[in-house]
């Protein structure tokens, strides 16, 4: 079942996670579903809601990351685990507050109805190689799940940081031409006395 | 005439539609639609509001009538970055689909007829000149370099903001002033607004829609002595970002004794609505989490021709402050 390896282009890797692909993208859109253990099999994967999340959420990109070899992420040999969401966010940063040490955020659920949500989220649950992200507008995933390991409860959450691409010359061009065509439909009308 | 947008929660369309689709109002008698500024809590679904009433004509704030704030609408319309897009997306939209839009700014004439024998005339106060251009620079800092390479930034709200229309609307006999997002600032805010000699001759406004919330920022006492008649009617809706909510208790307290009558369009819970586990984990992550839109309502100003005093109702959420 397992045919390919990919990063989310949203997730980098950082040496820990791994992005299991399912089966073979369709055509223009790359799906992933990220085991951010090392240990999780490959069963809880592909049942994981999750990965329908990221079949739909995630666009076609250039930022995928070819991973390190599989043998980094094979599960120990017998262990009994179990993994699962609860909830993955998708955030927006609104303000940083270095005073507090936190950073506001707007929170979009991706799971469920739920209404969107504010905050404000410490920074010490910002790994080292984010920390440059954090500025207001940036984009973060935090997903909450729990896992089950010979008996005990695990919370887990991940908190990882969105890089933005680079405006390219083609997109340039079409913002120069979109911003033309905006700029010939005003009409100002004259100012009063 | 509409002025901005938001979402009905219930029906998913933008609450003006819903409502003038209620009343029964045929679509061309629909003469002018505004959007105060770009912000995502004033104009989402105002390209529906647009596409929908076709013959009105369509006013923005003058600070997009310049070739980098073009730019700049242009850049984050969504279809280079559209995780950065929302407000913006929305104004282009609305541009693209028409053929043509209005700029306005101080003293700008937005709609001007006679009905019913009454001269109604309804023109903007702000953006004040300098302030259209302290908003087109700070939109320029995010414009990328022509050769590209550039990282995409998110765009952020200019602060304070200076860069809404204000609109005052005179029936002839009554007025009311409606403050946007307007905040105070010596030289680009109300003060600007209220020390210009033609905005202060018009006539003193009955109803106030009350700027920015309701917060201090948005505040100045010659708001109240010089554009409003005394003990106006007062309305205003609530904001909620986190520990950023407005109206703080004072600012009720304020307004209240400036305004008698004032009401707020939704008064509801800011409780966050998520299952335990889920609050829990993350108010181990952090904390003062909270619904950013946790109720809706209106309120509705009517009066008839010749009354003294504006008939209230509140819908929904809404009720007194």
């Amino acid at each position: 079942m397992l045919k390919s390896r990919v990063a989310l282009p949203n997730v980098p890797l950082d040496g820990v996670g791994a992005v299991f692909v399912t089966q073979e993208p369709p055509p223009g859109v790359r799906v992933a579903w990220k085991a951010r253990e090392a240990n999780w099999s490959l069963q809880d994967v592909a049942v994981n809601p999750d990965y329908e999340i990221a079949k739909r959420q995630i666009p076609d990109s250039p930022l995928f990351d070819v991973l390190p070899p599989p043998s980094v992420f094979a599960p120990s040999p017998g262990e009994i685990v179990r993994s699962s969401l609860i909830q993955t966010w998708e955030g927006t940063v609104v303000r940083v507050n270095e005073e507090s040490h936190a950073m506001e955020v707007h929170l979009n659920a991706k799971i469920g109805q739920v209404p969107e949500h504010a905050g404000e989220i410490d920074l010490q649950w910002v790994s080292e190689q984010d920390k440059d992200l954090v500025q207001p507008g940036a984009v973060f995933y935090l997903t909450l799940s729990r896992r089950v390991k010979r008996g005990s409860v695990e919370n887990n959450q991940e908190l990882r940081f969105r890089r933005l691409p680079s405006w390219t010359k083609r997109q340039m061009a079409q913002v120069e031409q979109d911003a033309c065509m905006l700029l010939s439909k005003m009409k100002a009308k004259p100012i009063a006395e | 005439m509409l002025v901005d947008s938001c979402i009905d929660p219930d029906s998913k369309r933008p609450a003006s539609l819903t409502y003038l689709d209620r009343l029964n109002v045929n679509p061309a008698h629909v003469k002018a639609i505004i959007a105060s500024h770009w912000h995502d809590d004033h104009v989402r679904g105002i390209s529906q509001i647009s596409e929908r009433y076709k013959s009105a004509e369509f006013f923005i704030s003058s600070i997009f009538n310049d070739p980098e704030a073009a730019s700049f609408l242009a850049a984050y319309s969504g279809s280079s970055a559209p995780g950065q897009a929302r407000g913006t997306k929305e104004l282009f939209d609305v541009v693209k689909q028409r053929d043509a839009v209005f700029p306005v700014q101080q003293r700008s004439t937005i709609f001007e007829r006679t009905l019913a024998g009454r001269q109604v005339r309804a023109t903007a106060l702000s953006p004040v000149p300098a302030a259209v251009w302290q908003s087109i620079a700070h939109m320029a800092s995010y414009l990328p370099g022509p050769q590209g390479g550039t990282p995409i930034k998110h765009a952020t709200e200019l602060a304070p903001n200076i860069e809404a229309v204000v609109i005052h609307i005179d029936f002839g006999d009554d007025a009311i002033l409606l403050g946007a997002d307007l905040e105070d600032h010596q030289v680009h805010g109300w003060s600007a607004v209220v020390a210009d000699s033609w905005c202060k001759d018009r006539r003193p406004s009955t109803a106030y829609k009350v700027a920015h919330h309701g917060s201090r920022t948005g505040d100045t006492d010659q708001i109240w002595t010089v554009l409003l008649a005394p003990d106006p009617v007062a309305c205003l809706t609530p904001f909620n970002r986190g520990k950023h909510r407005l109206p703080t208790e004072d600012d009720r307290t304020r307004i209240r004794a400036r305004a008698r009558q004032s009401y707020i369009s939704s008064n509801a819970t800011r409780k966050p609505d998520l299952p335990t586990d889920q609050l829990k984990r993350l108010n181990d992550i952090g904390r003062n989490f909270s619904q950013v839109n946790s109720g809706f309502g209106s309120v509705r100003l009517r009066k008839k021709r010749g009354a003294t005093r504006w008939m209230v109702e509140c819908f929904g959420r809404a009720q007194r402050l």
